[in-house]
């Protein structure tokens, strides 16, 4: 006989909304009637994450020491609960923006495979121990390459799909050849476990250090592991590219943090630098691959290398301060990422084409809500006044400062001033009329009808990124009262 | 007494190289996913050898638990292959030029 | 006497591990690599059982060179036998750097595994016989890594759905195929 195991309810039930979720748009859109599927399962779908961050909003209020639970399998902290909020909000604004795509297959299953990668980030983020930080890792990557490659008609999305999944593999047999070389070192998987296992200086520890940070890059879309981000970011359908390019750093980004200051704090002199060099190479390539693109999503995948390696520089600084700067930084980030590729997304809807630098001329005139929305964002992602980026961008750089790195600090704004370039393009892109003479290709059927969902979330992605810059005190605390459960 | 830990682990990491080869080298989806196959299961093998040594459990329970990882990544890696071979695509991981640029 | 049957069958294993291993990434045909890739789990199998994990050798077995490779073959027999030719063209930048990339992580490992060969590798723990049995395994599986089994299921389940999702042929595909078939 065997003692069954205590499990905390509450510390999983933001990941068991999410499941929950998912199971019951699956079996809607398997036996439900055709005409019932979709609206059912987006409705669950979007039930689904708003339960999940009201729950992680509970857990965050009812959690203020970290606990380890089930043999250090998962730890219930602030730390974990706010990133599942901030995951949960990314999740319920792609379901929205999801909405307006027209699918005629499998457009139920869609809605229940984005909740099973929410759940399956909501518990990654509290993962501890690096069987749970793999399984994690590969049940919502699984679930995003098939979202890539749902538009099965489309050559693009197959091909997003395929090489995701092999890349996005490469990289986690990279991770668990690591993790196994971290396990033999210290006999012990638990994070918590192996930083008190006292192995220090042991060179298979290190070996195993080095590819768990490789293989978490890959997932953060750090250069040099970024080269599948812009194929991936431009073939997936628009709704999962706004979706992966939030949730997927969110998730990435705030476990590499806990990982490192958990199980290795003993080496931090070495991975501080790695994750420091990691951090300007990605500042460098994806601000300058960027500048010479002219499709708006492969422009904002670059754009987004560019921003793992700003939030690595918070990862780099190893302080309380950067956490908070990381976690602070990843509200108004993960907004204007959604609300970019949601503006975006109704550009190509609306087009039936990709959207580039030419067809997106006069779009703020056309569509002054649409049109200035994507204004903020852009401004946000520089780094501008009034948006939450110029604050994120402040935070970050001060911690890096604090820890002594004024190196990245000259290169975080190096990369911004030359960021400043292909943003500015956009801006102009849109600003500019086209010719009046030019003929417009129009879509058969005139275009698509306004879509009020997308236009909601647009609104709130909106009202975050400038909420961010107003209300920064309450966010920068609710973020220090998170960061305050990693030991640094 | 068999070989002790080192050779098992000698064993894992020229296997892992050789899938990471396979990996980087070859075009054909389906020998990538064979290759991603390999590297998993060296991985597996230094987990197994790991907790020998240690006389603990969990390095098995682990690779158990990579293995039907390895499944699943197979059935959605096949799964797209049959989709791209039903488009008539053509099957070459680096002739995937559409998306360049 | 025993060692020597033991050094033995090791030495065979891993040298048909490594050696299907090779055949696996160098083969042109998929199917010839499937099949290397079925005798190279197979030799892992008896690695496994040598460093006593019994149950993890029976799952490689039945599971891995049982139902997957099953599904391996069958689509590469469903997507009839197209060889692509290895290494074709010479050298490239890319194949340099994929050599490059693969020795320099081998290297690595082989240090690491190096320096500590003298010290901890040489002492391994005494095992009992009921060490990587069934009945310790699932006991683990049901109490310290719970979550792990349960979150091993919902990958499988995702795979699967994905499986079906990717397999089926959508609407939108018999659109195009119809496009196709009226245009000469």
């Amino acid at each position: 006989m065997i003692d069954a195991p205590k499990v905390d309810w509450l510390a999983l039930s933001p990941t068991l909304a999410l499941l929950a979720a998912a199971g019951v748009a699956l079996l809607a859109s398997v036996i439900g009637p055709a005409w019932f599927r979709r609206g059912f399962a987006a409705f669950v779908t979007f039930g689904g994450f708003v339960t999940a961050g009201v729950l992680a909003g509970f857990l965050f209020d009812r959690s203020p020491d970290a606990q380890p639970l089930l043999n250090e399998s998962m730890t219930r902290d602030r730390w974990a609960a706010l990133a599942a909020i901030v995951l949960a909000g990314a999740g319920a604004l792609s379901v929205l923006v999801s909405w307006g795509e027209t699918r005629r297959d499998h457009a139920g299953e869609y809605y229940a495979l984005l909740a099973a990668a929410g759940a399956g980030m909501v518990f990654f983020v509290g993962a501890s121990n690096l069987m749970t930080l793999f399984l994690g890792l590969e049940w919502f990557s699984l679930a995003l390459y098939i979202l890539c490659a749902l538009d099965t008609h489309r050559a693009t999305s197959l091909e997003a799909g395929l090489k995701y999944l092999i890349v996005g593999s490469f990289g986690s047999g990279i991770l668990l050849f690591g993790s196994a070389l971290v396990y033999g070192a210290t006999g012990e998987l638990g994070f918590a476990e192996i930083a008190a296992a006292g192995v220090t200086d042991d060179s298979l520890l290190l070996a195993g250090l080095a590819m768990i940070v490789a293989g978490l890059g890959f997932k953060a879309s750090a250069a040099p592991f970024h080269m599948w981000t812009p194929d991936v970011y431009q073939g997936a359908p628009t709704s999962v590219t706004a979706f992966m390019s939030a949730a997927t750093k969110v998730a990435a980004l705030v476990l590499t943090l806990r990982v490192l200051t958990v199980a290795f704090p003993e080496q931090e002199h070495l991975w501080t630098v790695a994750v420091a060099v990691i951090a300007i190479v990605s500042l460098a390539v994806g601000n300058i691959a960027a500048l010479v693109q002219r499709d708006v999503k492969r422009l904002l995948a670059y754009s987004s290398v560019s921003h793992a390696g700003f939030m690595l520089i918070a990862v780099a600084a190893n302080s309380p301060l950067g956490g908070r700067a990381l976690l602070y930084y990843l509200i108004p980030y993960s907004a204007m990422s959604i609300g970019s590729f949601a503006v975006v997304a109704a550009r190509e809807r609306e087009l039936g084409a990709p959207v580039t630098l030419d067809n997106l001329g006069g779009f703020l005139w056309e569509r002054p809500f649409l049109g200035a929305s994507m204004w903020v964002f852009l401004l946000g992602l520089m780094g501008m006044p009034l948006t939450g980026g110029l604050v994120g961008k402040f935070y970050v750089f001060s911690a890096a400062y604090e820890s002594g790195w004024w190196w990245l600090v000259v290169a975080g704004v190096i990369g911004t001033a030359i960021s400043l370039y292909y943003y500015l393009r956009v801006l102009l892109a849109m600003w500019t009329r086209p010719e009046p003479t030019a003929l417009r290709p129009v879509v058969a059927g005139g275009s698509p009808p306004r879509d009020p969902l997308l236009a909601s979330a647009v609104f709130a992605s909106f009202a975050v990124t400038i909420g961010s810059f107003f209300f920064v005190q309450p966010l920068i605390d609710l973020a220090r009262d998170a960061a305050d459960s990693l030991p640094f | 007494m068999g070989p002790d830990v080192t050779w098992y682990l000698v064993v894992a990491a020229l296997l892992f190289s050789i899938g990471t080869l396979g990996v980087l080298l070859r075009r054909s989806p389906l020998i990538v996913l064979l290759s991603l196959e390999i590297m998993l299961n060296s991985a597996n093998l230094a987990l197994i050898s790991f907790s020998r040594l240690h006389g603990d459990h969990d390095g098995q329970i682990f690779a158990l638990a990579v293995m039907a990882v390895a499944a699943s990544e197979v059935v959605v890696g096949l799964g797209l292959i049959v989709a791209v071979a039903r488009r008539k695509l053509v099957l070459d991981v680096d002739r995937f030029r559409v998306l360049r640029g | 006497m025993g060692n020597v049957l033991v050094w033995a069958i090791w030495i065979g294993a891993a040298a048909a591990c490594l050696g299907s291993g090779i055949a696996v990434v160098s083969f042109a045909n998929p199917f010839f690599s499937a099949l290397a890739l079925i005798g190279n789990l197979a030799s892992l199998a008896v690695l496994f059982l040598l460093a006593s994990a019994e149950f993890v050798a029976a799952a490689q077995v039945l599971v891995y060179a049982g139902a997957v490779m099953v599904m391996f073959l069958f689509v590469i027999a469903y997507l009839g036998g197209r060889a692509d030719t290895p290494f074709e063209g010479g050298p490239s930048w890319v194949s340099f750097g994929a050599v490059l990339a693969a020795t320099a992580l081998l290297v690595e490992i082989v240090v690491a595994i190096g320096l500590k060969a003298g010290d901890l590798l040489a002492d391994e723990a005494e095992v009992g016989a009921a060490f990587g049995s069934p009945a310790e395994i699932g006991r683990f599986f049901l109490t310290d890594h719970l979550l792990a089994f349960e979150i091993t299921s919902i990958v499988l389940l995702i795979a699967a759905v994905g499986g079906v999702i990717l397999g089926t042929k959508t609407r939108a595909e018999e659109q195009l195929d119809r496009l196709d078939k009226a245009a000469p």
